[in-house]
């Protein structure tokens, strides 16, 4: 599987560094301006999909600690903190680039929507688990204690989306339930801009974890080799 | 000239604020617009900036992590042919 993704990888970049263009070159060129927002619409191609990313990341690390409590293992303990990791950093990104596009579409930056309090309370239970996993030596029961967290914090997650429906409030409605709909050509550019993220994402996850696999395999050599310079200092 | 083609350069335009082009003549006059002084443009540049910026951020220090395991490596390989010289190539 490592060795098949790996040989995989480097198109895998290509092909994402090549949608990231496509993506942009539409969402500029091809999809016109927003009649209602102006030129700040044009946040909405990467503050969504960034939306998504999060979540992905976050899914990743809750599934990914799920099993990790069904069955410890060091691989899903890793697949579960570099899930959190890009979801904090993505995470990070909406809670940026949302404000900023609320400050021209709204007038203020921010307002306690449902639906911005629930991502607020999401970068914080997971911002909690990456603190918590940084800061604290990898033990078995840090393990299991951060295992917990995540899966207690996914819950945010269906309570984010389902919260405009079910609470009303400010934020945008566009594709789901309520809201207006897509015009053809922004509708092909957020696709592409989506798919684009997806293999950023992709991409992303898999050179992270690909490290820490690496640095775990040096931490294993720095032991085997104390054990074999104590076996050959012994004969 | 064709509208397909007058299109990238209006949204060029409408991204720098030198061209009013309808639609968005109509959103500088939404009342969101009359509440905010920083033009929309402005606003799109800086968060697609801190998005590459949050990228390459992020790759560059998975790369100083790559970086700093490949020099432990290199120390690992030197210790072990310190430790075992007569199995040297």
């Amino acid at each position: 599987m490592i060795k098949r993704m790996d040989r995989v990888f480097p198109y895998l970049m290509a092909l994402s560094a090549a949608l990231f263009i496509a993506a942009l070159t539409m969402a500029f060129f091809y999809a016109d301006v927003d009649s209602r927002q102006g030129i700040v619409q044009k946040i909405f191609y990467i503050h969504v999909p960034s939306a998504m990313a999060c979540y992905a990341g976050f899914i990743l690390c809750s599934v990914a600690s799920l099993v990790y409590l069904l069955r410890p293992s060091t691989a899903w303990d890793m697949a579960a903190r570099t899930g959190a990791d890009l979801g904090l950093l993505f995470c990070v990104f909406v809670l940026v680039s949302g404000p900023i596009w609320g400050y021209k579409a709204w007038g203020t930056p921010w307002v306690w929507d449902p639906q911005l309090t629930a991502t607020l309370v999401l970068f914080l239970l997971y911002g909690g688990y990456v603190a918590l996993r940084m800061l604290s030596p990898n033990t078995h029961t840090i393990r299991l204690i951060g295992a917990v967290l995540a899966v207690f914090a996914c819950v945010d997650i269906p309570f984010i989306h389902y919260s405009i429906k079910n609470w009303e409030g400010q934020h945008p409605v566009v594709e789901r339930e309520g809201g207006g709909g897509l015009a053809a050509d922004i509708a092909a550019s957020f696709g592409v801009s989506m798919l684009a993220f997806l293999l950023l994402f992709i991409t992303l996850y898999w050179l992270l974890l690909r490290t820490r696999l690496l640095e775990l395999r040096v931490d294993a050599l720095h032991l085997e080799l104390e054990d074999l310079a104590i076996s050959a200092e012994l004969a | 000239m064709p509208h397909h083609l007058l299109k990238p350069l209006l949204s060029l335009g409408a991204l720098t604020g030198s061209v009013a082009i309808p639609a968005l003549a109509m959103a500088q006059n939404s009342v969101a617009a009359k509440e905010t002084s920083v033009h929309g443009g402005v606003l799109v540049i800086i968060t697609y900036l801190i998005l590459w910026g949050m990228i390459f951020g992020f790759v560059a220090l998975v790369m100083m992590r790559q970086k700093k395991a490949a020099q432990e490596l290199s120390a690992l390989e030197k210790r072990l042919d310190s430790l075992f010289p007569e199995q040297e190539d």
